[in-house]
């Protein structure tokens, strides 16, 4: 079947040279609407989101992901030799008889073979439960169904795109189309009728087998069998939805206004511009290409933003900016200098600002407060922490709230690119956590507390780090850091409480529940707990103050237990999915946090600068 | 102390008051105003028909804007389609019982002597009923852009069209009455 | 007493308490992914105490009690009103209120579902989990029993009734075989063909069929012998009895079912619809039409997620539909709670005591700056 599928798009006329495809400007193209996923987004977007699905890189060959995408889309017979799939286990390279090359990437034509020989095996695999599958059947299940994604990017235009089949004078004049005309399946489809009731009729006369038919019966029956083919491939073929149709957000593929009714008078009109846009891509023309674009309505403000966004990645600049300021505010520490500090702080700013107009942009293309999936929860944690440690430094004024902040912004925000994953991070949300003013309060109130934890808990390690290095205690320097904590700790304590409750509420309004013991609520508690019980252990002189000021760095673990770690027993209403990795990234990380914070609190003993509080 | 202990009385017994009276009122019969729902109604297409002539079986031409002002069914339909055929007698039905529509059945076929010959095997349409072999599915795939049979456009009065109906329907059904009066308002 | 309220309200029993507390929720929370929800809040939640390993510990109830006790002594016998103490006291009494309102609810919440489909009318509201063994004369009840108390060999005679009722077989959750030729003797359709097996219970509540094998006997000779019925089969086994020749036959159903209860006030549906996002099978919004009875006036109101009805004490809310028949049904949840208001009152005495200390305390310590 697959290698039908591969003589298929080789079908689609390719004779044409091909003009250097990369000097036509991509601009507005990218800037065309898609409905993907449940949300009309740019192409720029979905052409990034498919080349990082199969490839795990923006451009591994090089060129623009718009480029590769209209390249697949207009000149499919070319594009099955780019080398993009990424098959990195070795086991399947090797079931697909793949050769090995330093990078593992592969063309569609290259996988096909495998493709084919594996057929039976994932059928077989699909219906095994994803928890029972080994990595490597994963990755081969993965590779299935890129390859069948990309199948329907190379064939949305099959349709319409110029085909490479020979058509006689007759069946020319038949079909309405001049000598010079090229061949497509809307001309076919014209004949189609007739075609059918002719085969029919040679079926009929010279029975089954085509070797005892004439030259032009054969013709005629290959003619039938082409464009059936064609038109059985065209069959959910619902990926590249760009044709407005209908009232509203209604878009359709060009294969659903043939096999779902959805044509119209005006579809037609928008099915004609992307012909012409195929044409001029295949012929290298930019004139056509721009007056083409220019005539399709693209003035959506949404998506140019959202192209903007993409071109711009503000979330990495803002990482670059919290390194720059972790680096001067570590120079700072170094050597006291005025210059560097204000650079340091100059450089939190930035990323702080570039945060804020990342996520500014996201609630502006969504339409929705940003803090509805769990990759949203870590961006805006990373500003609140940020925040949190500029209000800290207005009080401290010597650099470690800064420091602090770098240091949260950085692990955040590293945390935020390991897990903005695959795909779309920016999702239509399921229907009960679409609603705007509970998912608001209790969503902010509890990312907000969030961030503060982290920055307390940040706060803490340093405190540890300056007691254990530092030859002379000066204890007042000491007193009032505690103090800066204690303050800071309680305001995680009004966030998470409040936030936690207001969650309660939240389940109450829309499902009847106050609480129900689901695992997030569960981990927002927890830090609850966890804090209630260091403070109250303090002031009870239950626990040492070195000892609560290790619970307090111990925060950071009990935050991502909570926030991200409850997400792996994949259960509860809350739960985004396992994310693999991360299992052994939070145990790793809990680890690492519980070691060093033993190897300080350890060496503040053994030197004897630690300060009980009786 | 005893301060506390009326605080922490007076908190409970307003709470649980609150609660009483608020599950105790009755509603008080007033409808009150709904929640406006999250989803809208369904609004109906409004594209205006392209124009477009064509010659019936009988010979006589006819031109889409000649039938301004009745409501108009176009029904694209051919003899080797078998959920068509199927439907066809009660589209039939339909017209004989509203002489104020017109269907325009616009047929895929290849030659006219397919439609005459399954003519003869249903009920005689009357006049509303136009039956034309679309010649190279010009009208249907080129100007509507149908290639799925059958398929039936529901022009208003103002001919514009109102409703697209993908596959067969149940023209005999209480709907499809429904529809059709609400458009000849 | 002043001086075991003192001993009370000391603050290391919430230091010994709180780490229980949180080991209790660490363990109740990943036992979830194998027990399900359900059992796990039984289990570690809901219970004064469970064991871990062959280790005893309290248990959820326990842990609140105490904590509840201390807070309750701190607020009557150690609480003196000041400025610098007021936050403080304030956000304890918000927990206090706050612990009160969860034992209210514990109480008195009731939960369950209300299925109506599209032009019916419905006031019956069915248990999510509570299974039923019941017998009815035509719609009436005459003999219920909760199912945990079915046990194997029970042996019931319904009130007004001639026959007896003997458990031969019960499971909370069932599987279904083929009987075996041999053992089919005595047996009516459709237990002739299949038997029910124990399985261990589903984490997942809803997917445990409970059922059950009987046999009846003094019901006549062509009434007597052995049935089986379970949870949701669309037709229990009725008996027929008729008390002289020739009269109309009296009906019993015999059914395991969910405990049904009546709402003072009806509901119809009018419609209910659903919303995807475009091009998606992702449900965006789901919403029901309905219209409200009650003592003989009517109003019409709309359900939709996040957004309840509430009336006379019951909350409904839009929790699940069924579109698979020939008409749409929508399943509303039904909740019953006294003390649902308290968690706002709770949140906002608790987030006002916090505020007031943090206020308090950063104003002091500007106080002692200057």
């Amino acid at each position: 079947m697959l290698r039908y599928i591969l003589a298929l798009i080789l079908l689609m006329f390719s004779g044409m040279a091909i003009a250097a495809e990369n000097d036509l400007p991509m601009d507005q193209f990218g800037k065309l609407p898609i409905l993907h996923e449940g949300r009309i987004k740019p192409l720029d977007s979905f052409a990034r989101l498919e080349i990082l699905k199969f490839s795990k890189k923006e451009n591994p060959t090089g060129v623009m992901p718009l480029v590769w995408l209209a390249n697949s889309l207009f000149n499919p017979s070319e594009a099955v030799e780019e080398k993009i799939f990424l098959v990195d286990d070795a086991m399947t390279r090797h079931h697909f008889g793949l050769e090995e090359r330093k990078k593992p990437l592969y063309s569609y034509v290259e996988l096909v073979p495998g493709l084919e020989k594996t057929a039976p095996q994932v059928s077989h695999l699909m219906a095994t439960a994803d928890k029972n599958l080994s990595p490597s059947e994963r990755n081969l299940l993965a590779i299935h169904e890129n390859a069948l994604e990309y199948t329907h990017i190379l064939r949305s235009f099959s349709s319409v795109l110029p085909l490479s089949i020979e058509l006689s004078p007759a069946w020319r004049q038949k079909a309405d189309l001049s000598a010079s005309a090229p061949v497509t399946f809307y001309a076919l489809q014209k004949i189609s009728p007739d075609i059918e009731n002719q085969v029919k009729a040679i079926i009929k006369r010279q029975g089954q087998d085509p070797s005892k038919y004439t030259a032009s019966e054969q013709e005629l029956v290959t003619l039938g069998w082409q464009f059936k083919t064609i038109s059985d491939a065209g069959n959910n073929n619902k990926l590249f939805r760009v044709i407005p149709s209908g009232t509203g957000q209604e878009y359709a593929s060009p294969w659903e206004l043939i096999n779902d009714g959805k044509g119209s008078p005006a579809t037609e009109e928008e099915l004609q511009n992307w012909i012409s846009l195929a044409a001029a891509w295949q012929k290298g023309n930019a004139q056509d290409w721009s007056a083409t674009l220019h005539s399709m309505n693209h003035d959506a403000a949404r998506l140019n933003i959202e192209v903007l966004y993409n071109h711009i990645a503000p979330f990495q600049i803002a990482i670059v900016m919290f390194v720059m300021s972790l680096c001067f505010s570590l120079a700072n520490f170094a050597g006291k200098n005025i210059y560097l500090y204000r650079i340091s702080l100059g450089f939190l700013f930035l990323a702080i600002v570039t945060q804020c107009a990342g996520l500014a942009v996201r609630i502006y293309v969504m339409e929705r407060p940003p803090v509805g999936t769990l990759y949203e929860s870590i961006l805006f944690v990373t500003v609140i922490a940020a925040l949190v440690a500029l209000l800290g430094e207005r009080r401290l004024k010597n650099g470690s709230g800064i420091l602090c902040g770098a240091i949260s912004g950085v692990m955040i925000g590293l945390l935020g690119v390991s897990m903005a994953g695959e795909g779309d991070n920016m999702k239509v949300l399921g229907a009960v956590l679409n609603t705007q003013f509970w998912l608001a309060t209790h969503v902010l109130c509890i990312t907000i507390g969030y961030g503060w934890c982290l920055f307390t808990s940040v706060l803490a390690h340093l405190v540890l780090v300056r007691q254990a290095f530092r030859k002379s205690a000066t204890k007042a320097d000491d007193a009032d850091l505690i103090q800066i904590i204690t303050t800071h700790s309680l305001f995680s304590l009004l966030f998470t409480t409040v936030g936690t409750i207001l969650g309660g509420i939240w389940a109450d309004q829309s499902w009847g529940r106050f609480w129900g013991w689901d695992p997030k609520e569960n981990g927002a508690l927890l830090i609850v707990l966890w804090l209630i019980w260091l403070i109250h252990g303090k002031i009870a002189g239950q626990i040492s103050r070195l000892f609560w000021v290790c619970g307090m760095a111990f925060l950071s673990v009990i935050v991502a237990v909570a926030w991200v770690g409850v997400n792996l027993l994949g259960i509860g209403l809350h739960s985004y999915g396992f994310i693999e990795g991360v299992f052994w990234g939070l145990g790793g990380f809990a680890v690492l946090e519980a070691g060093l914070i033993a190897i300080l609190a350890y060496q503040i003993l053994g030197t004897g600068k630690g300060h009980h509080a009786h | 102390m005893r301060i506390n202990i009326i605080i922490l009385i007076v908190t409970v017994l307003l709470g649980a008051g609150l609660t009483f009276w608020l599950d105790g009122s009755l509603h008080n019969g007033k409808p009150e105003p709904a929640p406006s729902p999250v989803i809208a109604e369904e609004k109906p297409e409004s594209e205006k028909v392209p124009d477009f002539a064509f010659v019936d079986l009988s010979g006589k031409s006819h031109h889409i804007k000649d039938f301004k002002g009745q409501v108009v069914l176009i029904h694209f339909w051919a003899t080797w389609c078998a959920p068509c055929v199927v439907e066809f007698p009660k589209l039939v039905k339909l017209a004989a019982d509203h002489p104020d529509i017109v269907i325009i059945a616009l047929s895929s076929d290849v030659h006219d002597d397919k439609i005459k010959n399954f003519l003869k095997k249903i009920a005689v349409p009357p006049s509303n009923f136009l039956i034309a072999r679309d010649q190279k599915r010009k009208i249907t795939t080129d100007i509507f852009q149908t290639f799925k049979l059958p398929e039936t456009l529901i022009v208003s009065t103002g001919g514009t069209i109102f409703k697209k109906i993908v596959g067969d329907a149940d023209w005999t059904g209480q709907d499809i009455e429904n529809l059709l009066s609400s458009l000849k308002q | 007493m002043k001086k075991i309220g003192f001993r009370l309200a000391h603050p290391d029993i919430l230091f010994w308490v709180l780490p229980f507390m949180i080991l209790v929720l660490v363990v109740g929370t990943i036992s979830q992914k194998e027990l399900g929800i359900l059992v796990a809040q039984e289990r570690y939640f809901s219970s004064y105490f469970y064991v871990l390993g062959f280790v005893p510990l309290p248990g959820g109830l326990t842990l609140i009690t105490l904590l509840f006790i201390n807070l309750l002594a701190k607020f009557l016998f150690k609480s003196h009103w000041s400025w610098a103490k007021a936050g403080t006291i304030v956000a304890h009494f918000g927990v206090l209120v706050l612990i009160l309102g969860g034992a209210i609810t514990y109480f008195t919440s009731h939960d369950g579902y209300l299925m109506v489909g599209e032009g019916d009318t419905s006031n019956i509201v069915e248990d999510y989990h509570q299974r039923m063994f019941v017998v009815r004369n035509g719609q009436d009840i005459i003999y219920q029993l909760p199912f945990e108390q079915v046990r194997d060999g029970l042996k019931v005679y319904p009130l007004q009734t001639e026959f007896s009722i003997t458990i031969n077989k019960s499971c909370f959750n069932c599987g279904i075989s083929r009987r075996a030729e041999a053992d089919q003797t005595g047996w009516t359709s459709p237990g002739k063909f299949m038997q029910l097996d124990l399985k261990p219970s589903d984490p997942q509540d809803e997917k445990n069929m409970t059922g059950i094998e009987f046999a009846v006997d003094g019901a006549g000779d062509a009434m007597n012998g052995k049935y089986l019925t379970f949870d949701k089969f669309p037709k229990p086994p009725q008996i027929e009895i008729a008390s002289a020749a020739g009269e109309k036959p009296v009906t019993y159903t015999i059914a395991i079912e969910r405990k049904k209860r009546e709402l003072p006030f009806s509901i119809s549906l009018q419609t209910f619809k659903q919303d995807f996002h475009p091009g998606t099978d992702m449900a965006r919004a789901y919403q029901s039409t309905i219209t409200v009875t009650d003592n003989g006036v009517s109003w019409p109101a709309v359900i939709q997620m996040n957004e309840p009805l509430r009336y006379r004490g019951y909350t409904l809310y839009q929790s699940s539909f069924d579109v698979t028949g020939d008409k749409p049904y929508t399943v509303l949840t039904v909740v019953e709670n006294k003390g649902r208001l308290f968690p706002y009152i709770s949140t906002l005495i608790i987030a006002a005591g916090l505020i007031l200390h943090l206020v308090i305390r950063i104003a002091g310590r500007r106080g002692s700056h200057a």
